[in-house]
């Protein structure tokens, strides 16, 4: 995958992180690395040979990408005692760039942890995960935490914010993972707030929030750092009709509109009505509606 | 149901098997501790009577005099006065000719006295131990018995040879029997005893015509019976029981006994921290189920007692472990209290282990106990919670700060009484360490108010800087303060209890030292050992000392000779000296005097008393003590209170005209020489040094310098590896609290994986965590560490010991401390934080 | 369900308290010797056991020698053993009778003293007994006491009669012998007595040295003053019985006595109402056989002596008793004639218990004497010593 033919060296760090290095100093390195956490432009870096170099500029449209999220013979089982738990067996999905998938399926059919097979929280035994053209499978756990804190957001359906950090806090944390925080990022927190209807509640503990309040900061905090894929499992399903309403009415503006590509889990009609395409996990797979 | 629900927590309890293990440790290592220390304590003083009773047997008095020894003929004269059940003694120490060996103990007895007093020589007679034996220990001199298990140790057979070094050179000693042994313990009593016959023994040890001690078994109620004895004792023998004899051996070692014991026990109050939290924790952790339970009809009472059977099961298991482990550690103290109460107090010849079910019991009792009383908060909470609503932890949180609120004022006035208790207790011992307790027990209370301010100050300061990450750690900790706020305070505890003791041995180090430079003013120190009751020592030393003094290059010489005397009704160490002009500027006074002290020392019947003694006897200058002298009882009065370090007990000083005058010349113990100023030291003591006999030595003043620091730090020994022990359980406290914490805190943790959070940084994240807390308990203790040595020094040595000693502050040890704490919360973190980071968070976001 | 947790913490409690009253294993404290002290005794046989074997290097007792007092009213170390052997019937004004026995023994328990500067090296060995016989209460008290020479704790002397144990002693209030006072108490009784001898001494078996097997030396030295007016005070548990009665006192020393073949002896001291005395002692041989080395001594009223051999006198055991104490069975009463001076006496003893359950033990008890004296009757009173009977 050597792009840059008149590249100096080409450092293949682990998996597909890497970087290609130029005589004159400059490396250019995919996304992928710069997702590592490590790299800006201007950064300095030390390859094997022991020049000093400068990272010049991150490149981030050098793969080809055919769709947003593919998925090829994906498996994967549980261990649950003596017992061997299959749960996907053989899935086969295509994503494209801003599509909005509704899953369903019986309790303990498997969204959840399809949606954790997603996120890189759980790894597959076997198949492929390709996220913007990124093998995801094939990473190390450390890095599908990187590449998770860059690309994808996630919804839980208990809200799951940081108890020990107030509202603005939850928000800028996943932003502070990639980044320098800026007055500005502070700015667009305070912004975004004010969006959801929240800006009394910057300083708020999140166990003063109620439901919905606390689901419209989660979403918020899936979207604060302008991640690719929304992965969200069943959001309404903590929360009364009206605030149900409410939460949807949200991931449709800041979600759909915006062109992120969205994955949910739910059983709400409501949401189904909305999806492009409508998957139902059954006999280890997926299923088209 | 309740089977159902016993299920229910038992299945619970082993899918934590950490917290079980931890919380089992925690009681263990508290209750091994307290019974290591009691049962080492006991044994060492137990030892004392065990050895005697091997030649004392069921002696109930015994007949001593001062170091001159009895006049054997005061036991023919009781005996054919009627009096009857004496067991005469000579007793005295040889070394075995066999390198490597300790002194052995030799027991000159008489064989053919009353059977009933049943001494080990007499009872327990097997085929080995016949009439027939005791006639050839009697009428074949330089025969002995001894142990099997030590002739086996020493290779020597049946009427095989034992040879000695004593102060006659070497002599030979003939086995022609041995002792039996009935058990472990008999068999380490009897380890370093040699029985022969009396006059064997005073052929061996010289001392004709000398008894050490006559054992007297008197019945119940024989008060005219001991009056009519003590009418016929001369002025230097005294009657006395011997269960005064032990309750003063225990009067003398107490202090010591009840400092030991009660780091003992703030090692079991940190213990006991471990339980409340892990049971704490056990409720926390089943709120829910708890919650299902009560709405299924399970009563309040039922939940409490669910709580208490579980406490049961783990004080239990806990305390019986304890106690294995507590014999296991009473093994290792053994050699330590016993080494440190050789040192200072009174020789012990053998010092096994015994384990006596009543020790035993007290563990058990004070194991469950203390669990029970921890858990008690923790199962009522339990039963508090409703059926309805489960509290979150949050809420459970915000509770809990209120309850700090108020355990704050409760502090103040916890830390305030201690210090009250400190000042105004007179002179208890016990309160002066309840008062310690009560100061750390206040501060304890005070630490999680403290923490949160804390906490809260380092975000306002650093917050800016920190970001949202570097503030998580910051917050978890006040988050979590129930949790974080006891663990801390256990921390602090035993920190500041190190700090404490620290400071006050150092103080005590400095003390010393200074006392021992000023004490040693002269150049080289001949020491003469040997019994004082030898009966012409006194002319040899004499001699020696006309000699010495002869030799070139000496300027002066001093003299001191250590022996008791017996003042109101006890014996009692006196140093007599026969002081040159140079060491009488070695004392140092404890108040204002001049030069006519010594005259008055000299040539009247006046003594100095060391501090210790003093202040143990409530004396002040000007009052009398009544010693008794050869022609009777005589007033001495006290003209001079000096310090002294040599001992707890205490001693007086007398000048050596003055004993001539009342008492018989034992010779001395110890002669100084003083050089003139161009002498050569090293020349003078080699010189010295071919006057001397082989049990004699001459040591220069640093070399004496040296090996008594030597022995101060010996009997700090235990204190150390006490407070070691107590710090190591607040360890386990600490490691378990934040165990049970992350353990809590899974689900959050897996959020934040799920945000993006490296494996990584989650684990310096709980590092950085268990280290601010490490940190904050640090810094705690610094001012409680002080005020904790304040009270040891100033309150409780000077009680115990009747010491008074100078305050010496030493950043060292702070910074130490701190170091310390800070160490110990981040290694308690690691393991905590490596857990975690290998948790998988989607099972992490999986719990509840 | 609280309540069984109550219960346990009780019983917990209980536990702990029911602990506390447990002893320290070795602490428990021996009584004090009780007036039974005797009973209390090791029995390892004979005396022999306290003694050697061998007599090599201790003088023995070949031929006669002429006694000389005071000198011989001391001890003879350099023989093996030796004793002052005090026993008496005595009577309280009431008619209260009373028996009692004082001897002092003495062992070489080598034949030489080693030099040594401590007052305690000593090779001579005294031993004590003390008995009380109480008719009327049907009670016998007993003690003893050992102890070395060294040290003026025990020891005899040759300046005039004296010898003690501790504070047990016989020793003379005139110059060389009588009158001669016993003292000696033991916790529960003691006796003080004052002896007087009207009647003087005579010098047993062959003017004093009594073969007591045929091998040469086998033999001791022995007189014995058959009748001391003796007058003092008894004591029984603190209550004091002045008495008056007779004492016979025997003194004896050798080296080696018995042979090998010899178990014990059966010996007679009687005081007769005709104010003559009989002793006779009957040797008994381990395979049962009579040993023809018995003998005795008739002590006419005039203090003279006739020597009875082995074939003079009869003894016949007319019933035994079994000691309770040691389930020995002892003979207990006697039929003893001695047929040249037409004596027919029947003896029996006071109380059946008075066996001596000491170090070694032995029998020996005052008696009553009946019979017939040439025909006319004849009445009396004395001791009887049983020694070496086993089980």
């Amino acid at each position: 995958m050597l792009v840059y033919a008149d590249a100096y060296e080409w450092v293949e760090l682990p998996n597909t992180l890497g970087m290609a290095l130029f005589a004159d100093g400059g490396i250019i390195a995919n996304k992928p690395y710069a997702a590592s956490g490590y790299p800006r432009a201007g950064d300095l870096y030390v390859p094997k040979n022991g020049h000093w170099k400068f990272i010049i500029t991150i490149e981030t449209d050098f793969m080809d990408k055919p769709s947003a999220i593919t998925i090829k013979q994906l498996h994967k089982s549980y261990q649950e005692s003596d017992q061997q738990q299959v749960i996907f067996n053989g899935v086969e999905m295509q994503v494209s760039r801003g599509e909005f998938i509704v899953l369903l399926g019986r309790s303990g059919s498997g969204k959840s942890t399809f949606l954790n097979l997603l996120s890189g929280i759980d790894p597959p035994d076997s198949g492929k995960i390709i996220i913007n053209g990124i093998d995801i499978s094939a990473l190390s756990e450390r890095d599908r935490t990187l590449f998770r804190r860059h690309h994808i957001g996630i919804v839980f359906q208990a809200y799951n914010l940081i108890p020990t950090l107030t509202v603005a806090e939850n928000l800028l944390l996943p932003l502070e993972l990639i980044k320098r925080l800026t007055r500005k990022d502070r700015d667009d927190v305070a912004e975004l707030l004010d969006k959801l209807k929240l800006s009394g509640r910057l300083n708020s503990y999140p166990d003063r929030l109620s439901g919905g309040e606390q689901q419209r900061v989660a979403i918020a905090r899936a979207l604060i750092h302008d991640p690719d894929v929304i992965l969200a499992d069943e959001p309404t399903g903590n929360l009364d009709l009206d605030t149900a309403g409410q939460v949807l009415e949200l991931l449709d503006i800041l979600i759909k509109k915006a062109g992120k590509t969205m994955i949910m889990a739910t059983h709400s009609q409501e949401v189904i009505g909305q999806a492009d395409r409508v998957f139902s996990i059954r006999n280890q797979s997926l299923h088209l509606e | 149901m309740n089977s159902l629900l016993q299920r229910s927590s038992r299945n619970f309890l082993w899918q934590h098997p950490w917290q079980l293990v931890l919380a089992i440790l925690g009681i263990a290592l508290g209750v091994a501790v307290v019974i290591a220390i009691d049962l080492a304590m006991e044994s060492s003083l137990n030892s004392f009577n065990q050895a005697s009773k091997v030649y004392t047997g069921a002696a109930t008095h015994r007949i001593i005099a001062n170091d001159g020894g009895l006049d054997e003929k005061l036991y023919s004269q009781l005996r054919n006065k009627g009096v009857s059940h004496l067991s005469p003694l000579v007793t005295g120490y040889v070394k075995l000719a066999q390198a490597g060996e300790d002194s052995f103990k030799i027991v000159g007895i008489d064989p053919f006295i009353e059977k009933s007093f049943q001494s080990g020589w007499q009872s327990g007679q097997k085929e080995n131990v016949s009439p027939d034996l005791f006639t050839r220990l009697m009428s074949e001199p330089n025969t002995a018995l001894l142990s099997e298990k030590t002739a086996q140790n020493l290779h020597i057979q049946l009427n095989g040879q034992l040879s000695l070094i004593t102060s006659r050179g070497q002599q030979s000693l003939t086995i022609i029997g041995f002792l039996p042994n009935t058990d472990a313990v008999s068999e380490q009593v009897l380890a370093k005893l040699i029985i022969t016959d009396i006059a064997t023994a005073q052929e061996v040890l010289d001392l004709f015509g000398k008894l050490s001690s006559i054992e007297i078994q008197l019945a119940t109620d024989a008060t005219k019976f001991e009056a009519a004895i003590r009418s016929m004792l001369p002025g230097n023998a005294l009657l006395v029981s011997l269960d005064s004899q032990e309750q003063s051996l225990r009067e003398m070692t107490q202090a010591f006994s009840i400092n030991l014991k009660a780091l003992g026990l703030l090692s079991l109050l940190v213990g006991m921290f471990l339980i409340y939290n892990t049971m704490t924790f056990l409720v926390m952790q089943r709120r829910r189920l708890i919650g299902s339970l009560r709405l299924l009809g399970v009563t309040r009472q039922q939940i409490f007692t669910l709580i208490l059977s579980e406490a049961f099961l783990l004080a239990l298991i806990g305390t019986l472990s304890g106690i294995v482990l507590g014999v296991l550690l009473g093994q290792g103290l053994l050699q330590l209290i016993s080494g440190t109460i050789n040192a200072i107090y009174f020789r012990i010849d053998a010092t096994p282990l015994v384990i006596t079910p009543f020790q035993l019991g007290k563990g058990m009792l004070l194991g469950m106990s203390v669990t029970f009383f921890a858990v008690l908060l923790p199962a009522f909470e339990a039963t508090r919670l409703s059926p309805v609503k489960v509290m979150a932890r949050s809420q459970l949180e915000s509770g809990s700060r209120r309850l700090i609120k108020v355990v704050g004022f409760l502090s103040g006035f916890l830390i305030i009484g201690g210090l009250a208790v400190a000042f105004f207790s007179g002179k208890s011992i016990n309160l002066g360490l309840a008062s310690i307790f009560l100061i750390l027990f206040g501060f304890g209370l005070l630490t999680p108010m403290l923490t949160l301010c804390l906490m809260k100050l380092i975000e306002c300061v650093f917050g800016r800087f920190l970001g949202v990450l570097g503030r998580l750690p910051v917050r978890m900790v006040s988050a979590e303060i129930s949790r974080t706020g006891i663990a801390i305070a256990a921390l602090m505890i035993a920190v500041s209890a190190t700090i404490g003791m620290d400071l006050m041995i150092g103080s005590f180090r400095q003390t010393v030292a200074q006392w021992l430079h000023s004490s040693l003013p002269a150049d080289l120190y001949v020491s003469l050992p040997g019994d004082k009751m030898g009966s012409d020592k006194f002319l040899f030393d004499q001699q020696l000392k006309d000699k010495i003094a002869q030799l070139e290059g000496v300027q002066m010489v001093s003299t001191a000779l250590q022996t008791k005397l017996i003042a109101a009704g006890e014996l009692t160490k006196t140093t007599v000296y026969e002081l040159a002009t140079k060491s009488k500027q070695s004392f140092i006074f404890k108040h204002s005097m001049d030069d006519s002290l010594w005259d008055r020392l000299e040539n009247q019947p006046t003594i100095i008393v060391t501090e210790p003694y003093a202040y143990h006897h409530a004396l002040q200058i000007g009052q009398k003590i009544n010693l008794k002298t050869n022609q009777g009882a005589l007033g001495f009065e006290v003209i001079g209170i000096n310090a002294d370090y040599s001992g707890d007990q205490g001693h007086l000083i007398m000048s050596r005209q003055i004993y001539r005058r009342y008492w018989p010349d034992l010779g001395y113990t110890g002669i100084g020489v003083y050089a003139r100023a161009e002498a050569d030291l090293q020349q003078l003591e080699s010189r010295i040094g071919q006057l001397l006999t082989a049990q004699q030595a001459v040591k220069s003043n640093q070399a004496i310098y040296k090996a008594s620091m030597e022995l101060f730090e010996q009997t700090f020994t235990i204190t150390e590896a006490l407070r070691w022990l107590s710090a190591a359980i607040a360890f386990v406290g600490v490691f378990s609290a934040l165990m049970a914490l992350q353990f809590e805190r899974i689900r959050q943790l897996g959020i934040l994986r799920s945000i993006g959070i490296t494996s990584s940084q989650l684990s310096v994240l709980i590092i950085s965590e268990t280290g601010l807390m490490g940190l904050m308990a640090g810094l705690l203790a610094i001012p409680v560490g002080f005020i904790v040595a304040y009270v040891l020094i100033f309150v409780v040595y000077q009680r115990s010991f009747g010491w008074t000693m100078a305050f010496y502050f030493n950043a060292g040890i702070l910074f130490q401390g701190i170091v310390l704490a800070f160490i110990a919360a981040l290694l308690a973190g690691v393991f905590p934080a490596l857990k975690m980071a290998q948790t998988h968070p989607a099972e992490a976001l999986r719990t509840e | 369900m609280k309540t069984n947790y109550l219960i346990a913490i009780v019983l917990l409690l209980l536990g702990t308290i029911w602990l506390q009253t447990f002893q320290f294993p070795s602490t428990s404290n021996a009584a004090l010797d009780s007036q039974k002290h005797s009973s209390s005794a090791k029995n390892n046989g004979s005396l022999g056991a306290v003694l050697s074997n061998d007599s090599k290097g201790f003088a023995r007792a070949y031929k006669p020698q002429a006694f000389s007092f005071p000198n011989d009213h001391g001890p003879h170390n350099q023989f093996r053993s030796e004793w002052w052997y005090f026993t008496g019937n005595l009577n309280n004004p009431q008619g209260r009778q009373f028996g009692y026995e004082l001897t002092f023994f003495r062992f070489a328990l080598k034949p030489d003293l080693p030099k040594s500067k401590s007052a305690w090296r000593s090779n001579q060995m005294y031993m004590a007994h003390l008995t009380l016989t109480d008719v009327e209460a049907n009670r016998f008290y007993t003690d003893e006491r050992f102890s070395r020479a060294g040290n003026e704790l025990a020891g005899a002397s040759n300046k005039s009669y004296q010898v003690w144990l501790y504070d047990w002693s016989a020793k003379t209030e005139g110059k060389v012998d009588f009158p001669l006072r016993l003292h000696a108490n033991s916790n529960s009784f003691a006796i003080d007595m004052l002896l007087t001898s009207p009647k003087g001494y005579v010098k047993q078996g062959d003017q004093g040295l009594s073969q007591k097997s045929p091998e040469p030396g086998n033999a001791s030295y022995y007189y014995s003053y058959p009748r001391l007016e003796t007058n003092g005070t008894v004591s029984v548990g603190g209550k004091p019985f002045s008495v008056i009665g007779t004492s016979w006192m025997d003194r004896e020393w050798s080296t080696s006595a018995l042979s090998n073949e010899q178990s014990g002896w059966d010996w007679f001291s009687l005081q007769l109402s005709d104010n003559t005395e009989l002793m006779f002692y009957q040797l008994r041989r381990k395979d049962g056989q009579h040993d023809s080395n018995s003998s005795g001594s008739y002590i006419t009223a005039d203090n003279s002596k006739i020597s009875l051999k082995d074939h003079d006198a009869t003894i016949t055991t007319l019933d035994s008793w079994k000691s309770p104490h040691s389930e020995i069975t002892y003979p207990s009463r006697w039929r003893l004639s001695v047929s040249s001076q037409a004596l027919e006496l029947e003896i029996v003893p006071l109380i059946n218990d008075q066996e001596l359950n000491v170090s070694y033990r032995y029998w020996e008890g005052a008696v009553k004497v009946t019979g017939t004296k040439q025909g006319k009757p004849i009445s009396g009173q004395g001791y009887v010593e049983l020694a070496g009977y086993s089980q």
